[in-house]
């Protein structure tokens, strides 16, 4: 097929003054398609944006991990009170085989300041192993020191964002913070760890040694938060995983702890954008079907009412080819225009509706493309069938149908 | 030399069960230069003689040698190249395109041509020689019959062709306007050019130098 005519000045002309012309129609068109493209666009974003999720919660567990949590399934009515593990659950779960290191940590929200610059945030307990284990790197001075974990010294380290809160963009190493009702000297400061699902930081916290945690903070307290274990990568992670349920529900109920390995964090993330997928892709699939067929329509209906025109371009010397490049041509630019517009208001979507929806804020490359191959490929299809018709019809027969 | 030669032409019409022969054998030659006005009633087939001389339709049997080629055994694109190139058509209803210009309806048959000429230059000489440079960003809704009718002539003149095919071209114009188009059509010849025009009306036909009548499908000497 000959495509040079799609260069010609009087073509170009004709083709736009044509969608002009038929402006309602054209509009129509460019909306069906619009609405289709837009929520491919989003779909797009939304199955990228889960995924990064899946990804930096997995990040956030760390390589080679398994984080138990204490069930809220208690009645307490302050929350820490339900916190169900203990140290024989922490001794059972250190001698599971595979079980490399282990580390619990206690946490309690609490009143730190610097002179009067005052703030509600976590202290966290750190016994021997626990930067290792709970993955704290230290980004500005030194981790504890072994005899730090012995006894109980008043020292602390803490994490950026509490740095930045108290001290602005001065070294906060040396200086005094109070934590609870005690001050500490800072000896560190763990590199940025970024955020929970849930949207809490984790760089707002202060981290205490063991001993220094059980004097100053709670020193009645005996249960804790949460137990991670680091595993041995050649034995094998399921087995881990299930002897470590085992031997807690030797002292617990089932909804009395909560083992996230890499493995749960996936398939809950993946149950969502499985079923995110469907809907969605549903919504789009059956948008795009609905603008094909609007399209298909006014396309139809657009060659019937200017078949006598087809018939003069025929006389004047258009082969049946160039009769259905023009309404190709026709179709290619209404598609393009929804595209654009559908992308728009995709990206706008994914603009405010993501953060409503907890997904990740993403624009990614394949949006773009999806876009482009859907509504040209939309707008060929469905104007394929009445353009062939067009360009097929004899051109006596078009030139008598003069509406 | 005849560059139209028609034997023994034929068109039948299938419409169901029913066969209707609109052409019944027509023997018919165009000289080059020639100005020839095919008369007859509506319904005796002088339009259909007039399309398939045009290459817009094809006849049922017989031959038609178009500057030597014989034309019923080329494609439609040779067709459409036939009809962009050397031949220009007239309708009797202008046939302009309702949502482009003056100019720019002139400039149509150009898409469609291979040929690399300054047609812009060329339209608007042609469209000042018709009287209607002063016309060139109207509408065919804001033009008059006359005005279309002249439009379509220079449309037809666009790409230089062998031979203009006219249609009942006055068949929608008032007297002055048919009389304005018919002057055209005959400096045109004057000046070289082949016309072949179909009407029913005498005076129109009274511009060609040569004159058939069409009855039932057939040709007669006028």
């Amino acid at each position: 097929m000959d495509l040079s005519i799609l260069l010609k000045g009087p073509f170009i002309v004709s083709v736009l003054k044509a969608l002009r012309h038929g402006t309602l129609k054209t509009l129509f068109a460019i909306f069906a398609i619009t609405f289709g493209i837009s929520s491919i666009v989003f779909i797009i974003a939304a199955i990228d944006g889960s995924n990064l999720q899946a990804k930096k919660i997995i990040n956030l567990l760390g390589p080679n991990s398994i984080f138990i949590r204490s069930g809220f399934g208690g009645k307490g009515t302050i929350r820490r009170m339900t916190y169900r593990l203990n140290m024989e659950d922490f001794r059972l779960v250190s001698k599971v085989i595979g079980v490399k290191s282990s580390a619990y940590m206690m946490l309690k929200k609490v009143n730190i300041s610097v002179g009067d610059n005052n703030m509600k945030a976590y202290v966290v307990s750190a016994m021997k192993d626990f930067l290792t284990v709970f993955d704290y790197r230290i980004g500005v001075g030194r981790p504890f020191m072994k005899s730090e974990y012995i006894y109980a010294p008043k020292v602390c380290i803490i994490g950026t964002e509490l740095s930045q809160e108290l001290f602005g963009n001065k070294d906060p190493i040396g200086k005094s913070i109070r934590i609870a009702k005690t001050s500490f000297v800072i000896v560190g400061v763990f590199r940025k760890k970024g955020k929970l699902p849930s949207g809490r930081s984790l760089d707002n916290r202060a981290i205490l040694p063991i001993n220094s945690y059980r004097k100053f903070i709670e020193p009645e307290y005996k249960r804790f938060f949460a137990i991670k274990v680091k595993v041995r990568p050649d034995v094998s992670y399921d087995s881990i995983v299930q002897q470590i349920k085992k031997a807690l529900l030797t002292n617990h109920a089932p909804d009395d702890f909560v083992v996230v390995t890499p493995e749960t964090i996936r398939k809950f993330l993946n149950i969502f954008n499985i079923t995110l997928s469907v809907y969605l892709g549903l919504v789009s699939v059956t948008a795009l079907f609905i603008a094909g067929f609007v399209m298909s329509n006014i396309f139809s209906i657009n060659v019937k009412v200017r078949a006598w025109e087809i018939g003069i371009r025929r006389a004047l010397g258009a082969s049946s080819s160039e009769i259905l490049i023009q309404f190709l041509a026709e179709a290619t630019l209404i598609s393009l225009a929804g595209g654009l517009l559908g992308t728009v208001v995709g990206l706008l979507a994914i603009r405010f509706l993501m953060p409503m929806l907890n997904i990740p804020v993403v624009y990614p490359g394949m949006s773009y493309v999806a876009a482009l191959v859907f509504s040209v490929a939309t707008g060929l299809i469905s104007a394929a069938i009445p353009a062939r018709q067009a360009a097929n019809w004899e051109p006596v027969r078009a030139l008598r149908t003069r509406l | 030399m005849a560059i139209i030669q028609l034997k023994k032409i034929k068109k039948i019409y299938q419409q169901g069960e029913l066969q209707i022969e609109v052409l019944k054998g027509v023997d018919l030659q165009v000289e080059k230069g020639d100005f020839l006005a095919i008369m007859g009633a509506s319904g005796s087939g002088k339009s259909t003689l007039l399309y398939i001389i045009g290459c817009l339709e094809s006849p049922t049997s017989g031959s038609y040698h178009f500057a030597g080629s014989e034309i019923s055994k080329l494609d439609d694109d040779s067709l459409s190249k036939i009809r962009n190139e050397r031949l220009g058509f007239i309708f009797q209803s202008f046939y302009l395109i309702p949502y482009l210009t003056l100019f720019e309806n002139v400039l149509v048959p150009t898409i469609y041509s291979k040929k690399k000429l300054d047609f812009k230059k060329r339209a608007k000489d042609l469209l000042t020689r018709v009287g209607l440079q002063e016309r060139l960003s109207f509408l065919p809704s804001e033009l008059s019959g006359g005005q279309k009718q002249r439009t379509a002539i220079v449309r037809s003149l666009i790409n230089s062709p062998d031979i203009v095919l006219a249609d009942e071209p006055t068949g929608q114009l008032d007297s002055k306007s048919a009389a304005q188009v018919m002057e055209i059509l005959a400096t045109l010849n004057e000046q070289g050019k082949t016309i072949i025009l179909v009407t029913h009306d005498e005076t129109t036909a009274s511009y060609a130098k040569k004159r058939v009548i069409m009855k039932d499908g057939l040709i007669y000497p006028a």
